[in-house]
Parts: structure tokens; C-alpha cells; sequence
């Protein structure tokens, strides 16, 4: 018998202010009304969205929020546009190779490309009159931001996201 | 205090405790792995992280376990207060910054996050956040962090500089010996 509850006690609140906020966003409209995801809101410390193979998302929210952010639509966002990439390749995870350093890198690379489709929606949502660049920001995705928006290709931006968190062989 | 794989057997006794078969696709075993570690502020305690590595960076779900007992660390105080109810807290002098942390680390604080800085080094992506950081982070060293005793011979007195949603300002951190937590600023900007 599971005795752990994850379920976030304000998850309806949430999803309906995280939906309401990321419908700004043209782009994110159109994704929400093509992939009709399920979105089921759980609690942990740290924000985070995790896509199911289906289309089922987990949007994971601190127990002490009590209200739908932009940085819930932001990573909502972002695991629309996972939803997206995962049903042009569907091909599913082999576990004996999830720790290799291909697939690795694979998972490095798909994280960047979902990143750079989604800073176009965080820029809508910024000329919706919303805070977003701000909480991108506070999110930790500035510097990737900044190189996307000067034309960085996927290459240079994978690498610029592996810097940030390298503290070992940080040039800075 | 290095982390270590469960073995498979006690991966299976953990996820029977952790799973929850409503939520698909998040305690498959074959994609999962388990870790632990000890602290040295918790006696016969330690950190449980059970990673989904379906995506990157994983998908993790964070407990405390003492013996049968084991918590789910949700961002709010409530799963601390629950295992230090049963007595595992030995924090002192020393042990009280580390045991600070990793609170911070793992109670979320709403509207803003608050965590301690300890080593500026270790907060890479804080850089991205305000070019401001960037600098700011350089004023601070390990030595700004003052641990007193508190004068009511229960628990202690952190002053700090914390990191308030992507910004350093000193801070006044008040831990009892029952390991509650709360942290004020001290000089807002």
C-alpha cells in the first residue's frame, strides 16, 4: 500500500493558473489545442517538468507554492515541445543504455533543442506583458538565452549549456 | 559521505515503500536508479534519491529514511519535522552550517527561494541569473558565515550571506536544536 501522497494539494489551482498564463503565448496555444496533454501537478523542491512517453506530463511544484507561475508555464512550455519531438521520433529509452555516454549526450542535446524552441514562447509570453525573460533568467537559462538569441547554433549552445554546469573545467 | 547504490534487492524494498502506481512511468525500475548517503547532523538517517533517467538532467524524487521510518522531501518543512521528531537531529557548531544547507536546499521558501552561500563555486548557473551575481558572489568566502550560540541555550544563530531569488544579501538564520528553521534578511537592498 503506497503511503506517500506526491499529489500537490493545490495542483487544480495551479494547472488552471499555469494554463491560464502560458495561453499568452500564441505558439503554446496552438501546442496545448495539437497535443491535449494529461498534466498532473506534483510536490518537490525543485520546479521541474518530466514527459511520459505517452502524452502525459508531470509538473512538479513546491508544497509551499500555492499558485501557478510563469515558471510552471515556462516548463510547460518546454515539455510541450518535448511531446512534439518525442512523436516525430518515438523510439523508446533502452535501460541498459541510459548511463552510457551517448545516450548522454543525446539527452544533453534534446534538452538544448527544447530550450531553443522554447525561448520563442517565452518571448511571447514576455510581449503578453509578462516577467518571463526575468524568470528564464532566474532559472538559470540566461547565458543559453543570450547565445540563441545572437544566432549560437545547437552545437554552441549545447556546449555553452554543459559550461554552466562544469564547475571542473570552467574556463571562468 | 560518498553516495551509494542501493543493490537490487534493496531497490526493490525501497520502491515498494515509494511507489505509486497511479503515477505511470515514474518508479519503472529498469530506468531508475537509487543512492544514498549519510550527514553527519543526522544519526542512523540518510538522504535516499531515487533518479529517473529517462530525461536529462534525471527526474528525481528526494527521502529521508531512518530505519522504517521514510519521508518524502516535498520542499516544505513538514517531512524535516516529522524525522526530527523522532530524535536523528544532532546538530553543533560545526555540523549546524552543513545541516543549514541542506535545508535550504531542500525547503523550497514561497514567493522566493533562499539558499545559504556557502561556496560561490558551486553555484554555477546563479551567474545566468543577474550579471550582478557574477561580481557579487567574489565579496563572499566561507568566512562570512558566523556561527553563535543562541543566548537562550537552544540551538543557533547563522549570519550569512544568502542567495534571495538570484540575489546575495546577508541574512540572520535562527535553527533550534529541533532543527526549525527560519531566515530573515538582515540588510535589504
Amino acid at each position: 500500500m503506497n503511503t506517500i501522497n506526491y499529489h500537490h494539494p493545490d495542483a487544480k489551482t495551479i494547472l488552471s493558473e499555469t494554463l491560464s498564463l502560458l495561453k499568452h503565448s500564441p505558439t503554446a496555444k496552438a501546442l496545448l489545442e495539437q497535443q491535449k496533454p494529461d498534466i498532473k501537478i506534483l510536490k518537490g523542491p525543485l520546479p521541474q517538468a518530466f514527459v511520459h512517453q505517452t502524452s502525459l506530463i508531470y509538473l512538479r511544484v513546491p508544497a509551499l507554492q500555492r499558485k501557478g507561475r510563469l515558471e510552471q508555464a515556462i516548463d510547460l512550455a518546454g515539455a510541450l515541445n518535448e511531446l512534439v519531438m518525442n512523436t516525430k521520433d518515438n523510439t523508446p529509452p533502452v535501460p541498459d543504455t541510459l548511463e552510457k555516454d551517448d545516450t548522454l549526450m543525446q539527452q544533453h542535446y534534446k534538452n538544448v533543442s527544447i530550450y531553443m524552441k522554447t525561448f520563442p514562447i517565452i518571448e511571447e509570453l514576455e510581449s503578453a506583458g509578462h516577467k518571463a525573460l526575468k524568470e528564464m533568467r532566474l532559472m538559470g537559462l540566461g547565458k543559453i538565452y543570450q547565445a540563441w538569441k545572437t544566432g549560437a547554433s545547437l552545437d554552441e549552445c549545447a556546449r555553452i549549456y554543459w559550461s554552466i554546469f562544469d564547475t571542473e573545467t570552467s574556463e571562468e | 559521505m560518498q553516495w551509494q547504490r542501493l543493490t537490487d534487492n534493496e531497490k526493490n524494498d525501497l520502491l515498494e515503500v515509494i511507489k505509486d502506481d497511479d503515477l505511470i512511468g515514474l518508479f519503472e525500475p529498469e530506468f531508475c536508479v537509487a543512492q544514498h548517503r549519510p550527514y553527519n547532523f543526522y544519526k542512523d538517517c540518510s538522504l535516499i534519491v531515487w533518479e529517473n533517467l529517462k530525461i536529462a538532467p534525471p527526474f528525481a524524487f528526494d527521502y529521508l529514511r531512518s530505519g522504517r521510518h521514510i519521508v518524502y522531501l516535498d520542499g516544505s518543512p513538514t517531512p524535516f519535522e516529522t524525522l526530527n521528531a523522532l530524535g536523528r537531529l544532532t546538530i553543533n557548531a560545526e555540523s549546524v552550517i552543513d545541516y543549514l544547507e541542506f535545508y535550504c536546499h531542500y525547503v523550497n521558501q514561497r514567493p522566493q527561494n533562499i539558499l545559504l552561500l556557502r561556496n560561490p563555486e558551486t553555484m554555477p548557473f546563479q551567474d545566468s541569473v543577474f550579471i550582478d551575481f557574477h561580481f557579487d558572489k567574489n565579496n563572499y568566502s566561507e568566512n562570512d558565515i558566523k556561527v553563535t550560540r543562541n543566548n537562550d541555550n537552544d540551538g543557533y544563530i547563522i549570519r550569512a550571506p544568502f542567495v534571495f531569488s538570484g540575489k546575495i544579501d546577508r541574512g540572520i538564520a535562527t535553527i533550534s536544536d529541533q532543527g526549525y528553521v527560519t531566515i530573515e534578511r538582515e540588510a535589504p537592498r
